[in-house]
């Protein structure tokens, strides 16, 4: 009956909203923006659009371009570095979830003294954060909306920043920036995406109706556009449904947690770099099948938003008919789904299980079903 | 409809005795004198001794604002900021139902920043910062803890608003607790008044946008679930909590898809003959939701999964019909007027009524199909 939810106080969303970031942040009192995105953001030309823009309102720009997938500590601290030296009074991060986790904590390190490895863990940022602007590129992490930031330290090791300052002043939504997705991308954030919203549905502790509102939202729009824009990345409205969706994905898991999906994707990331999203995709469909015994009822209910229209003779085929429509989601993906084509070795599978179930204990918990050690490794083996 | 601005409370908490943590979230906000504010009734009924006792005990200085009264004077603006200045409040919280909410945001706005009351009636005309504001609704209700208008009578008798997004608080603090005294001709017309909110935006003609629908719909299922259980169990804590977050959540949705014609043919009935705004939104709903059929036929299906969750109707037609004959029943059998004769409407006034309906032009442009005079004095007659 607790519960306590944050969000983003602003969120835009329209085709070329691009065009008002400099608006934006005349409104939050900026001058002196540096953009923080990764080279690809580069070479497509949305900085350089956006570095036009913010200076036709009398910005001063720059532009850290040097953000890498799940992004270094190192990396991290020279973009806060160069803000410092730039005197940066604001901060706009665009691209996938690498860029805006390393934006959101430049603008906290900005005006900070504490060093990057204070602040990992939950509510250790102590300054008052610059203005900061989230526009994703991918349909996604959600990290336009959550106060999570994940980058990976010196030793290898991901470290999680939570704090409620990594919330953004405005989340900027410009389906455009998507129209160029990869396929692979595509399908691999958007399912991301789905496992927010999932998850989030059937958290075992923070799950909430405000969660639940956004989740249930998230997948009829996810589920009803994933499909569109893999046969057609050009489609503005299926792509602008995704870029919502994932949005209010993101609502909802960082008001409720994720769960197993994720636990068991974060050491094919860590140890073979598979992307965030794909990682997801590997494991979702054997999870999802997995957690049925105990998540039956809520699979029937999010059967009605993932299938809208459709009718189900009891809570049963409902929750079938649910799992089944993920099951021939992921498998119509695209993506490589086998492990062991993804150079995974079989040694890695039981190693990987027992960081899953000890090191990332708190996700598992989330989890509608119980998980130990030869649960993970029988799903692993499964997808191997 | 794909493009939209969203704006929203950035953190909302729903705890039971959660007012108890009042003082500790003051001093989160960095304030150690506060100004509470709040009306009679409330003071009266001793709601407001514990939360004062638990800020103390966090040793903030709390100085109370009681005398907030229903459809505010502009006075009571006046001498709610006197006695901040005089206290020198670092932070206001607005305890109470719409009125006490709507006091508090212009004493936190007036307080914050050297500024005329009527300068800034309008929209967007006010300037920041603000002191810091957390807001407390004892009804569920308005939603004002969501949404950025507070509405003052002026001396000429004339309701003059301010809207500006530094009115929306920085928490919204739901207590289920302060809403089990009610009386249940109050719960039932401030949760009529949530249903409408959450009704009129999911079919607004403007700004209708994919997060304000998926909070209108969970909005309506949590108000629609729960109505009955709190007339009929007073002190069930989890169905006042279900209202209190339903009717925030519809304020989330109107505050950005805006309400319509049930609000403009209320606001001539509180204006003329006092009813209570819930009241009469009650009065007017049904007819205007007939009205509006042949325009909102498929958004009001829609709407009936949410009010009668898991029936299945054969088409758009039949759950249409189904939506309106559940809103119907349910206003029916709710302990308030049901007649505009019975609080003192006369067919004689029902000429004034229209004309004064008829110039609500803002809100009577949201409404999914065009009312003229004759529109609206059939209504206001059919339920004569």
């Amino acid at each position: 009956m607790n519960h306590e939810f944050r969000s983003v106080p602003r969120i835009i969303c329209e085709a070329g909203a691009l065009q008002q970031v400099g608006n934006v942040f005349r409104g939050l009192g900026a001058q002196r923006v540096i953009v923080v995105c990764d080279p690809g953001i580069v070479s497509l030309g949305f900085a350089g659009r956006a570095q036009a823009v913010l200076e036709a309102c009398g910005c001063e720009v720059a532009v850290f371009d040097q953000v890498t997938p799940d992004p270094s500590s190192t990396v991290v601290e020279q973009a806060a570095h160069q803000a410092r030296a730039f005197k940066a009074d604001g901060v706009l991060g665009l691209g996938g979830g690498s860029s805006l986790d390393a934006a959101k904590l430049v603008a906290l390190l900005i005006n900070s003294d504490q060093p990057l490895h204070d602040v990992y863990g939950t509510d250790k940022a102590l300054g008052q954060r610059a203005p900061l602007v989230l526009m994703p590129t991918t349909s996604g992490t959600g990290s336009e909306v959550t106060w999570v930031s994940v980058i990976t330290d010196p030793q290898h090791k991901k470290q999680a920043v939570y704090s409620p300052q990594l919330l953004p002043d405005v989340a900027v939504l410009d389906p455009q920036l998507t129209l160029g997705l990869p396929p692979k991308v595509t399908a691999a954030t958007g399912l991301d995406a789905m496992v927010h919203a999932i998850e989030a549905y059937t958290s075992r502790t923070r799950k909430n109706p405000i969660s639940d509102g956004l989740a249930t939202a998230a997948l009829t729009l996810l589920g009803t556009n994933l499909r569109k824009v893999l046969a057609n990345g050009q489609d503005l409205e299926a792509r602008t449904a995704m870029l919502q969706g994932s949005l209010m994905a993101g609502m909802a898991f960082v008001n409720a947690s994720v769960a197993a999906i994720h636990a068991l994707a974060y050491p094919l990331g860590a140890r073979f770099h598979i992307p965030h999203g794909h990682a997801n995709a590997l494991v979702m469909a054997p999870v999802i099948r997995f957690n049925l015994l105990n998540a039956q009822h809520q699979y029937a209910e999010l059967a009605v938003h993932l299938l809208p229209g459709e009718q189900f003779d009891d809570e049963a085929s409902a929750a079938e008919a649910f799992v089944q429509a993920i099951e021939s989601l992921v498998r119509d993906s695209g993506l490589e789904l086998k492990l062991s084509a993804l150079k995974v070795d079989e040694a890695s599978l039981a190693v990987m299980a027992s960081e899953v179930v000890v090191g990332i204990r708190r996700l598992i918990d989330s989890n509608p079903r119980d998980m130990d050690e030869l649960d993970v490794e029988a799903i692993y083996r499964r997808v191997f | 409809m794909s493009k939209f601005t969203f704006e929203t409370t950035p953190r909302v908490i729903c705890e039971i005795d959660g007012a108890l943590r009042l003082g500790a979230l003051c001093r989160e906000l960095k304030a150690e004198r506060v100004l509470l504010v709040s009306d009679p009734g409330l003071l009266r009924a001793g709601l407001l001794d514990a939360p004062m006792q638990a800020m103390r005990d966090s040793g903030v200085q709390v100085t109370l604002y009681s005398d907030v009264q229903a459809d505010p004077p502009v006075a009571c603006v006046e001498e709610a900021v006197a006695v901040a200045r005089e206290c020198r409040a670092q932070a206001v919280i607005g305890l109470g139902g719409g009125s006490s909410l709507d006091i508090a945001k212009l004493v936190a706005l007036l307080c914050g920043h050297e500024q005329r009351l009527e300068d800034i009636y309008g929209i967007g005309l006010a300037q920041g910062p603000r002191l810091p504001l957390i807001q407390v609704p004892t009804t569920a209700g308005t939603g004002s803890e969501v949404t950025a208008v507070a509405i003052v009578t002026t001396l000429s008798h004339e309701k003059k608003g301010v809207v500006s997004p530094l009115l929306y608080p920085d928490i919204a603090l739901l207590d289920a607790r302060l809403t089990v005294g009610l009386p249940a001709a109050i719960s039932a017309m401030t949760g009529v008044d949530a249903m409408v909110h959450a009704i009129e935006s999911f079919t607004s003609v403007h700004k209708k946008n994919v997060l304000s629908d998926g909070l209108g719909v969970q909005a309506l299922t949590l108000l629609a679930a729960n109505m009955d259980r709190v007339l009929a169990e007073p002190s069930d804590l989890q169905a006042r909590s279900n209202m209190l977050l339903g009717s925030m959540l519809a304020g989330m949705a109107f505050a950005n898809a805006p309400v319509a014609a049930v609000h403009a043919l209320a606001y001539p009935l509180g204006g003329h003959f006092h009813v209570p705004h819930g009241l009469s939104n009650a009065l007017v709903l049904v007819p205007v939701l007939n009205f509006n059929r042949p325009a909102a036929e498929t958004l009001y299906a829609q709407l009936a999964s949410a009010v009668l969750p898991g029936e299945h109707f054969a088409n758009v037609s039949e759950a249409c019909d189904g939506f309106i004959d559940f809103m119907t029943r349910l206003v029916a059998r709710m302990p308030f007027a049901q007649r505009l004769n019975e609080v003192g409407v006369t067919p004689e006034d029902l000429d004034q009524l229209t004309d004064d309906a008829l110039k609500i032009e803002r809100l009577l442009i949201n409404n999914p199909r065009p009312l003229n005079r004759d529109d609206i004095h059939a209504i206001y007659s059919s339920v004569l």
